[in-house]
């Protein structure tokens, strides 16, 4: 295999790629510190992190809504800097707290969505019939956005991405501020559109939606990536197999700490227990005082706690 | 091919920016057309000489207000609902996309251009030659007010910015100008300033147009001159400088 068609082939398998990527606003703030990740073609991927950890920078650069101050990014091997109307044709984009138009029917915006961007009238109309069915959409076809609640409205910015023919789906926080059932709805939309082979990449703070949806996650932390891995094989990334969550009194957090290492998280109190036996010792500690207690796998949840959290308390302390 | 594209793009915009939302709520209609209508309204009343001049007035003012109330929708898009986002991430050009939305504004305010186009026949000053330079002037004034608004419109990050810019703009080229009244009752220093604005220019070719004032050649070459100039310096601005992809 020659060298451009070992490009090729690694590009075709790769939808995303970001090398030492780097940006710095205008008034000095450095919002991302040379981030280097790359998505595979036909999966869901997650990017996660808190708020202003850099999540929403790193997708406006890969979308070409913002220039980098240095580094690369290839979108299904296409450079976002120097081949932006290659990348452009290929991508679909749900921006963060992205509302629909209020004077316009859930069809309609899908239908004008498409012919903007060069469909025609006719493969609109019948793109939109398509998608509406198959998101589930059909019933309020004809219903005015302004009608629709905040998980419909989301769905239908969600059916304007998947129903073009983009490859790559980039989703900037898309359930965030929706109820446990809309945000399902939002994740069943997703799905499907990552069984049609579509390549979805989304930006999060809830940790159990990279769990429900996502194949692999990286964990972004004040501009740099932390954390990267395939959310099944979560329990690798970590030394410790189960997590306790223990009721909080007042000195528990120390008298604990012999039975594995403890994090307190707000009012939460989490303990790992090193081995099975440390659980079982554990949980004899808890049931005697009468402290409620219950365990469960690691999970994404650890990983940020672990590279998020405990992080910044061990540089505190 | 891509001009095909390119026209459905803008179809597509005028469609959801114009036509649909017209329909579903006419009363913009309405708004846009009581401006510069209680204005003829008042020089009726107050000065029947000028009602020519002011019917003149209201179709720049229209014009303007055309171009000046695409500022509000394209930032109410990038602003608040990220439409612009979602277009900017897509295949479509950022000219394309401001003509599109331009076009779109049109909707609103040709009812009102049509009203004013029938007061001035019923009035006999609307004759078939002077339609082109009058649909010449007007166009100018729109490119003019849409550029500035387009440019303007990709700096500003809230919405309430919008509504005090939008005032002044108005105020700035269709309420002190003298387009809805003569220029001679100005104060000479006044007539010299009115020159620097493009739609006073608009407004004499238009006024000449239709045969209510008359210019002499140097004058008429000289409104021309200016309305072109300001034309494609703002419609530079509006491409150069507007900020599609931010840096």
């Amino acid at each position: 295999m020659d060298n451009r068609s070992a490009f090729t082939y690694h590009a075709a398998l790769e939808a995303l790629s970001a090398e030492r990527l780097v940006k710095v606003y205008g008034n000095g703030f450095c919002a991302l510190k040379g981030i280097t990740l790359s998505v595979d073609s036909g999966t869901i991927f997650s990017l996660l992190g808190r708020n202003g950890a850099g999540k929403t920078t790193f997708l406006r650069i890969m979308t070409t809504q913002l220039l980098p101050t240095s580094g690369t990014g290839r979108v299904l091997g296409y450079d976002i800097v120097k081949e932006v109307a290659d990348v452009r044709k290929r991508i679909a984009v749900v921006p963060q707290e992205s509302k629909p138009m209020y004077l316009l029917t859930v069809k309609e915006h899908v239908k004008y969505y498409l012919m903007m961007r060069g469909f025609s009238m006719s493969e609109a109309s019948e793109r939109t019939r398509k998608v509406l069915d198959e998101l589930g959409l059909n019933e309020y076809s004809d219903t005015l956005c302004m009608k629709l609640s905040g998980g419909l409205k989301r769905k239908v910015l969600v059916a304007m991405a998947v129903a073009t023919e983009a490859d790559v789906i980039f989703l900037d926080e898309p359930t965030t501020g929706l109820d446990p059932i809309a945000r399902r709805l939002v994740w069943d939309v997703i799905n499907r559109a990552a069984k049609s082979g579509r390549t979805i990449f989304l930006t999060t703070h809830n940790m159990s939606e990279v769990e429900a949806i996502a194949d692999k996650f990286a964990l972004i932390n004040e501009g740099e990536l932390v954390a990267q891995g395939y959310v099944d094989e979560v329990q690798r990334m970590l030394p410790y197999k189960m997590r306790a969550e223990v009721q909080v009194t007042a000195s528990n957090p120390e008298e604990l700490s012999e039975f594995g290492e403890v994090i307190m998280l707000g009012r939460r109190l989490i303990v790992y227990p090193r081995d099975e036996e440390e659980s079982k010792r554990l949980y004899e500690f808890c049931t005697e005082r009468g402290l409620k207690i219950s365990f469960s796998p690691v999970g994404v949840e650890d990983v940020f706690i672990r590279r998020v959290f405990a992080h910044g308390a061990d540089e505190e302390r | 091919m891509e001009l095909m594209k390119n026209v459905r793009a803008i179809f597509a915009l005028v469609m959801l920016n114009g036509i649909k939302p017209v329909i579903r709520s006419p009363l913009w209609l309405i708004v846009m057309l009581a401006y510069p209508l209680i204005l003829v309204f008042f020089i009726q009343i107050f000065a029947e000489y000028a009602v020519s001049e002011a019917l003149v007035g209201g179709l720049i003012s229209l014009v303007v207000m055309s171009g000046v109330a695409l500022q509000a929708d394209v930032v109410w898009y990038r602003v608040e609902l990220k439409f612009q986002d979602m277009a900017v991430a897509s295949p479509i050009s950022p000219t394309v996309y401001m003509m599109g939305i331009a076009i779109s504004e049109l909707v609103y305010s040709s009812p009102a251009i049509a009203l004013f186009l029938a007061l001035m026949a019923l009035r006999n000053i609307l004759k078939i030659s002077s339609i082109p330079m009058l649909a010449f002037s007007m166009l100018l004034c729109w490119l003019s007010a849409l550029s500035l608004g387009f440019y303007l419109s990709t700096r500003i990050s809230d919405i309430r910015h919008v509504w005090a810019l939008e005032g002044l703009i108005s105020i700035m080229l269709s309420m002190l100008p003298p387009i809805y009244y003569p220029i001679s009752l100005l104060p000479e220093w006044a007539q010299a300033v009115s020159m620097l604005v493009p739609t006073t220019h608009a407004a004499l070719l238009a006024k000449e147009a239709i045969g209510i004032i008359s210019l002499t050649e140097h004058q008429r070459l000289m409104s021309l001159t200016i309305l072109l100039l300001w034309t494609v310096i703002l419609l530079m601005l509006a491409r150069r400088k507007s900020v599609w992809r931010e840096t």
